[in-house]
């Protein structure tokens, strides 16, 4: 078709449609009002500025002013483009100077219309529709002629307002019904106008992908303010149209119908080859076009879970519900009123990993996440929990991190033994084709607003585990190196296992024995379970039945009573919770808290160390989850009720040594003392039985059982009251204080408690065999054997108790006073 | 057969033909109606000439083939006019003709292709990209080409389409050559088929290349993900379900070929398209658009998902003649078992256990998942394997003449640093290079760990190891798409060789006890080669083939028997028996059944089973002990 008579035909054929559309727009510009004030005039105001062009309305707006309006702007938006924009340059022209060549654009924000890259087809073409994608490719930003002015080389006659649209067009014939030039024509650049161009291409995200397809991908052409707003592996949103190119001049083609946009050829482009390709003249023609997205408008958008957030203030359950099918959003409801939701909830997502109940909630609490906080100094209280599980290998270990990161979209699974530090946090490496240093992401930084899986956690390098301090605490990572420095956010939950050292987790010694991490890296974990290969009659039947079931048919056999998606929406959901804590909650919080410390501490003030700060903040996050979970605004005494229960089955609370130590830097010797106090907990019964630990029971087979803080504490007052005998003999020369003697204070000192004969044995008997291990195993304590002639007559060979012998405390120990 | 002529040769007219007919309504239903009913018998698809083994040249353009082959990649939908009009300049009459199935719209001199007209109707369809099945062994290639009844020679050619496919085969013909002459080489290579690392000299090594400016003379890389693979690749059109096509799917193609020149894209030297940026970097257009004389379009109108490509073995399990075989096997299964063992205990060196255990392995497969559990799976590592660089190569080739597909991967240092296992996207041409990893359901993977020597790893050999590891547990391979990686399901069987236990994961180990140690262990092998002749080789394969497809369930009875055991074991110890003992009992109780044709299990091969694993852990615990006690 001939540009110049299509030009033509634009003068004389109005596009109604496009020219209502201009005026209703215009309208809306001038008579929107939001606090009566008029909305959009500021904002045009603005773009007399050179350097701007765009202006944002929200979509909304348009709805709200007039629905017929938003309608057709939907339906028809390829078409009436171009009025809208005529739309604002007009409005813009009546509030100010505006060069005559400068073209004015619109971008829309809060379309309602959302599609997947999957299900973009050609029926939707030139809708106003918004899709999300990653962006993988970005493409310099180009010049693009937008209407190009031309000279006819032979007669001189000028040409303008040739329209271009993805390729170059020249008028096929020129204007002056003399000349017959049909090839030569100059385009006069300074008399045409040009826009920034951008090609950006967009993946399907990986919460879209369909399994087992290969993602894919569509080219998005950015205009104007739009462009550089997208970067390589943003997650972004993109509202426009899907247009076809190539497609020539159908802008200046009105009232033609969208199916115009899909019906064009790149014919007559002047660049014919000979040979084969001159088949094309020969009416031969290639079927297939390409389609892209013309996009208005870039924002980034932060999926967590399979949708999108904006800024984490500005998402609401509200905006949330809307982006729900009704469908979608009765489950939810019905989920939340669910009265076994926990537990089923629990099932749903591990069906296949039988018992070890705990972990299973422990780690759904981290799903759901806590609150995070900033406290009036700025600085930043992480919401998302960090889970540790230790376990034998062959255990579920690995079958739980796998199934978070099947289960979650941004999750991403590694292995300590297989990545570096920076296969971990990040790396700076030199691109082989640019020769420049860029910023390569790790797991951490892959799993941002996510979960990272991370398996054989012990397995890792000491050094990568300093570098992942950072993330877990601050929830940011650093890279400084070959001169780039940068600051990077890894807001992510983590999810280690860790085999214990030796292979097996020895029972009877402590969690810190067991596995080889630093306390520093412990004490930033909110939960640590150790799984444990249980045996009993009963759940082995289930077990078996089960296992058995598994194996018998062909088709997967386990139930679920919700499906994977119902908890991912449900978990997006209840994470826009932000609940608060009522002040019953606070209550409770506080004497649960202030039991743990008594119950923890020695008597002494100082010694209440091991439980601190960092359990409390745990005890807070676990409880936020557990009203998340619920879709409650506050939390509620029973929330903490069950995060207090939760802390106290992971053993974190029992073995939290060394935190003294990273607060304190002059605290070496203790903790040399304090780790080879810990084989005491020994004698403790189980570890994550705390319960149990209120009461001293009695002996059973090999000895008595005594929790590892009441051992500690008669430990400390024993060596307390030497110190003190210690000082006061000093100048005489007295050996020291004898066993016996020790002994017989002890159970002076005790005396108020015991009610009967019985207890004293028995109290006697404990006490003994507590100086018997302070001695053996801890060597606190010193045994004079062979102080005095008198003791050697006895022989060597007689057992220590006969003896008598004097004790002193080791002249290094440091006891907690 | 003159009325097969007619639709086989000119698809396209009846295609139009059934368009008119249907008057604008048009639906692709009476289409594929038309050929299914054609196509129905599987004497009527042996007529059809077949793109894996007739060489392009010979085949007419428009005509039906058919395609066997893997969905590599999937490209983006594209947008085609599925009726578009033509204008009669003579008579000035307009028409509608369907644009489906083609490619290219012609016309004759005298008519003109309406592009703007109103009636068009622009239509998506999908192209994925697809190559030849991945380690097919060369008796499938064999048995399928025998079968086929088209006949090669007498096909016309265009006169036109034949001297640059010459020349491409002369490339290929090249490229095949300096193979061969690697492999010579190299003589640890015990097949010429899977000759190890041909990664950095065969196809893949034009990767390597960077870009040069010239852009027109290079040849494309074909994308195979097995080096050394030369098949013919083909760019097939998807109209219909497309969604219901994964990657790595085996599939069958019958449709309609098109090699029109016309599609080659050339490189645009017009300068002014550069004020107008351009929609497909050089690199893209290369890849989404070859010189269809090398990788020809197929635009599909019916598909076969193949479950298996045994020839031997019918494709559609329902088919009656499929249970006759069934049975068939069934009578004879326990001689055939025994025979097979026989072998197998022969080339394992006169191992029992091992060889039981290798057939299990052979006739294994994921069958489902629990989660994120493969069930079915038997990776095994036979430990203690004969210090022979043939080894590796021996066992592999026997194994490529019973099942399907097959490749032998030798672990060494330098293949692990330099070879390409993981699949991943190449953004800037926006298609997914190939790798190793990259294997259809089914397929045999034999890794040689007898050839590893110490050495360092570079951070390509660390992931290629974890790849190789999660493929193992997980029966998952995660492709690298640059910002995120994204896991595809796999089903591979792994069988690992090596001297002591495997550094990679796997699901039994067994140690082999050799019996023998033949000093020439090639001469070892050829020993078999008289017992193994063509017939006996049939019989095992179409058992192995239908091994695998048989249903099965355990019965209530025994279920409980299972269980019992289950609990009275872990009563004295927790250790005696873990979950995941339990777990592989149950899996070889159902490979041991299976392995005999029964569709459920018996008490006494659960009680086999239990032997079985018994006796592998005490050899397990004995080998420890001496090496123990040596060290």
């Amino acid at each position: 078709m001939d540009v110049a008579d299509q030009t033509q035909q634009t003068n004389q054929v109005k596009d109604q449609v496009g020219e209502r559309c201009q005026k209703l727009f215009q309208d809306f510009l001038e008579e929107y009002a939001q606090d009566g004030e008029s909305k959009y005039l500021s904002e045009v105001q603005e773009l007399i500025r050179p350097e701007r062009n765009t202006l944002t309305v929200d979509f909304e707006d348009v709805e709200r002013y007039n629905q017929q309006l938003a309608t057709t702007i939907l339906e028809e938006y390829y078409r009436v483009y171009p009025f809208i924009c005529r739309a604002v340059r007009n409005y813009a022209k009546d509030w100010g100077q505006i060069p005559p060549l400068k073209e004015f654009y619109v971008s829309f924000t809060e379309v309602p219309t959302r599609l997947k890259v999957r299900e973009m087809t050609t029926a939707k073409i030139g809708t106003l529709l918004r899709i999300t994608g990653q962006v993988v490719r970005t493409h310099p930003v180009h010049p693009e002629l937008v209407s190009g002015t031309f000279i006819c080389l032979d007669c001189r006659t000028v040409m303008k307002d040739v329209e271009q649209q993805f390729k170059y067009t020249q008028p096929t014939i020129c204007r002056n019904p003399v000349c017959n030039n049909r090839q030569r024509f100059m385009l006069d650049v300074n008399k045409s106008r040009f826009v920034d161009f951008q090609k950006v291409r967009i993946q399907e995200t990986q919460a879209e992908l369909p399994r087992g397809s290969i993602p894919r991908s569509v080219e998005i052409v950015l205009r104007a303010e739009a462009v550089e707003t997208a970067q390589a592996g943003d997650k972004s949103d993109f509202t426009g149209t899907l247009i076809v190119v190539p497609d020539v001049s159908t802008i200046a083609t009105p009232g033609q119908g969208r199916v115009e946009t899909g019906a064009k050829v790149h014919g007559q482009q002047g660049n014919e080859m000979e040979g084969v390709r001159g088949l094309k003249a020969l009416g031969v023609r290639d079927l297939t076009y390409r389609l892209a997205f013309l996009a208005c408008t870039v924002s980034s958008s932060n999926p967590r879970f399979g949708g999108r957030d904006y800024k984490e203030e500005e998402m609401t359950a509200e905006t949330i519900k809307k982006q729900m099918t009704d469908e979608e959003w009765q489950k939810v409801y019905e989920m939340s009123h669910d009265k076994n939701l926990y537990h089923n909830l629990c099932s749903s997502l591990f069906p296949t990993i039988h018992g070890n109940d705990e972990v299973k909630r422990g780690i759904l609490l981290m799903l759901f996440g806590g609150v995070p906080k900033t406290t009036g100094e700025g600085t930043k209280l992480r919401g998302d929990l960090n889970v540790c599980v230790v376990g034998d290998p062959s255990t579920a270990k690995s079958q739980f991190l796998k199934q978070v990161e099947e289960f979650s979209p941004r999750a991403v699974y590694t292995s300590g033994k297989a990545s570096s530090a920076a296969g971990l946090t990040a790396a700076v490496v030199r691109d082989e084709e640019s020769h420049e240093f860029v910023i390569e992401a790790g797991a951490l930084m892959l799993a941002d607003n996510g979960v990272c899986c991370i398996d054989e956690f012990d397995k890792m390098d000491p050094k990568d585990q300093v570098a992942i301090h950072e993330a877990m605490e601050q929830q940011t990572i650093s890279v400084t190196k070959a001169g780039v420095r940068a600051t990077l956010n890894a807001r992510t939950s983590i999810l280690a296992a860790a085999n214990p050292i030796g292979g097996r987790y020895d029972r009877t010694k402590s969690l810190k024995q067991n596995i080889s991490l630093t306390a520093p890296i412990m004490s930033r974990f909110d939960l640590f379970f150790v799984l444990v290969d249980e045996c009993n009659e009963v759940t082995d039947y289930a077990i078996a039945r089960r296992i058995v079931e598994l194996h018998s048919r062909n088709e997967e056999s386990y139930e679920r009573t919700y499906s994977v998606e119902d908890i991912t929406r449900y978990i997006l959901f209840a994470r826009q919770f932000k609940p608060q804590i009522t002040k019953e909650a606070k209550e409770y919080m506080v004497d649960e808290y202030k039991r743990l410390r008594q119950r923890d501490g020695t008597g002494a003030a100082k010694s209440a160390w091991r439980i601190t700060v960092r359990q409390l903040e745990s005890m807070i996050r676990l409880s936020e989850s557990m009203a998340r979970m619920h879709c409650q605004d506050e939390v509620q005494p029973k929330h903490v009720k069950e995060a207090f229960r939760l802390l106290n089955k992971s053993i974190i609370r029992v073995e939290q040594p060394d935190i003294h130590l990273e607060e304190e830097e002059n605290n070496n010797e203790q903790m040399d003392v304090e780790d080879s106090e810990t084989p005491a907990s020994q004698t403790q019964p189980s570890q994550d039985s705390p319960e149990q630990t209120e009461s001293i029971t009695a002996a059973a087979k090999k000895g008595l059982k005594l929790t590892y803080e009441e051992y500690k504490h008669m430990a400390n007052l024993l060596v307390v009251y030497m110190r003190r005998q210690e000082e006061e003999v000093e100048d005489e020369d007295s050996l020291g204080l004898r066993k016996s003697d020790l002994i017989g204070w002890y159970l002076r000192e005790i005396e108020g408690e015991i009610e009967s004969e019985n207890e004293l044995v028995e109290r006697k008997t404990i006490v003994e065999k507590v100086i018997d291990r302070l001695i053996q195993h801890d060597h606190v304590l010193i045994e004079l054997k062979q102080t005095g002639l008198k003791k050697s007559k006895h022989g060597e060979e007689s057992l220590v108790r006969e003896d008598d012998p004097i004790l002193v405390v080791h002249p290094n120990y440091a006891a907690d006073v | 057969m003159p009325g097969v002529e007619d639709w086989m040769n000119c698809p396209l007219t009846i295609i139009q033909h059934l368009f008119e007919q249907s008057n604008g309504g048009f639906s692709s239903d009476p289409v594929k109606e038309y050929f299914s009913k054609r196509l129905q018998s599987e004497e009527a698809r042996s007529w059809v000439p077949s793109l894996n083994d007739v060489a392009l040249h010979n085949l007419k353009p428009n005509t039906i083939v058919k395609y066997r082959c893997m969905i590599q990649d999937m490209f983006d939908p594209e947008l085609y006019l599925g009726v578009y009009e033509i204008s009669d300049l003579s008579s000035g009459e307009d028409k509608l003709v369907c644009g489906k199935y083609k490619d290219i719209a012609e016309c004759s001199p005298q008519q003109v292709i309406n592009t703007d007209s109103r009636r068009n109707q622009p239509m998506d369809r999908q192209t994925f990209y697809c190559v030849p099945i991945p380690g097919e062994s060369d008796w499938v290639k064999l048995g399928h080409t025998k079968q086929n009844k088209y006949d090669k020679d007498t096909a016309s050619t265009r006169s036109r389409l034949k001297r640059p496919l010459d020349d491409v085969d002369d490339e290929m013909g090249g490229e095949k050559h300096a193979n061969i002459n690697g492999d010579d080489a190299n003589p640890m290579n015990g097949d010429s088929d899977n000759g190890p690392v041909n990664g950095s000299n065969g196809i893949n090594g034009n990767q390597a290349n960077p870009v040069n400016g010239n852009v027109r003379c290079k040849q494309p890389d074909l994308n195979h993900p097995l080096p050394g693979e030369t098949g013919l690749t083909c760019l097939v059109k998807i109209y219909d379900e497309i969604d219901t096509f994964k990657v790595n799917d085996c599939v069958e193609f019958i449709g309609i070929l098109s090699v029109d020149p016309a599609m080659a894209q050339f490189e645009n030297s017009n300068s002014e398209e550069s004020l107008v940026p351009e929609f497909e970097t050089p690199e893209e257009r290369q890849v989404h658009s070859p010189p269809p004389s090398l990788v020809p379009r197929l635009h599909v109108l019916l598909h076969t998902k193949l479950q298996h490509t045994n020839p031997l073995v019918l494709s559609d399990t329902k088919h009656i003649e499929f249970t006759i075989k069934l049975n068939q096997v069934k009578t004879e299964v326990s001689k055939i078992r025994e025979e097979l063992l026989s072998t197998l205990e022969h080339i394992l060196l006169g191992d029992k256990l091992a060889a039981e255990f290798f057939l299990l392995h052979l006739i294994s497969r994921v069958y489902g998942r629990a989660d994120v559990m493969p069930l079915g799976k038997l990776t095994l590592n036979i430990s203690g394997c004969p210090n022979s660089r043939y080894y590796g190569g021996l066992i592999n080739r026997f194994i490529s003449a019973l099942v399907t597909k097959c490749h032998l991967l030798p672990l060494t240092i330098n293949n692990m640093n330099s070879m390409k296992l993981i699949p991943k996207k190449d953004l800037k041409a926006n298609r997914l290079e190939s790798g190793i990893l990259q294997l259809s359901d089914n397929t045999h993977l034999v890794i040689d760990e007898t050839v590893l020597e110490a050495g360092q790893l570079n951070p390509q050999g660390v992931k290629n190891i974890t790849a190789l590891g999660n493929l193992i547990t997980w029966q998952k391979v995660e492709y690298d798409f640059t910002f995120h990686s994204q896991q595809f399901q796999t089903n591979v069987n792994v069988l690992i060789l090596s001297e002591g236990k495997s550094l990679l994961p796997s699901d039994f180990q067994i140690p082999l006890e050799k019996k023998a140690s033949p000093e020439d262990i090639q001469k070892h092998f050829e020993e078999l080669d008289s017992k193994l002749n063509e017939e006996w080789l049939n019989t095992l394969r179409t058992y192995i083939t239908l091994t695998q497809l048989i249903d099965y369930t355990v019965s209530e009875d025994l279920q409980t028997i299972i269980q019992d055991d289950f609990v009275n074991s872990r009563k004295d110890s927790p250790k005696a028996m873990s979950i995941e003992d339990f777990h592989s009992l149950l899996n070889l109780l159902r490979l041991q059944a299976v392995s005999q044709c029964q569709t459920s299990p018996t008490p006494d091969m659960w009680n086999k089973v239990k032997a079985m694993e018994e006796e592998r852990k005490s050899r397990l615990t004995s080998t420890a002990n001496t090496t123990s006690a040596t060290s």
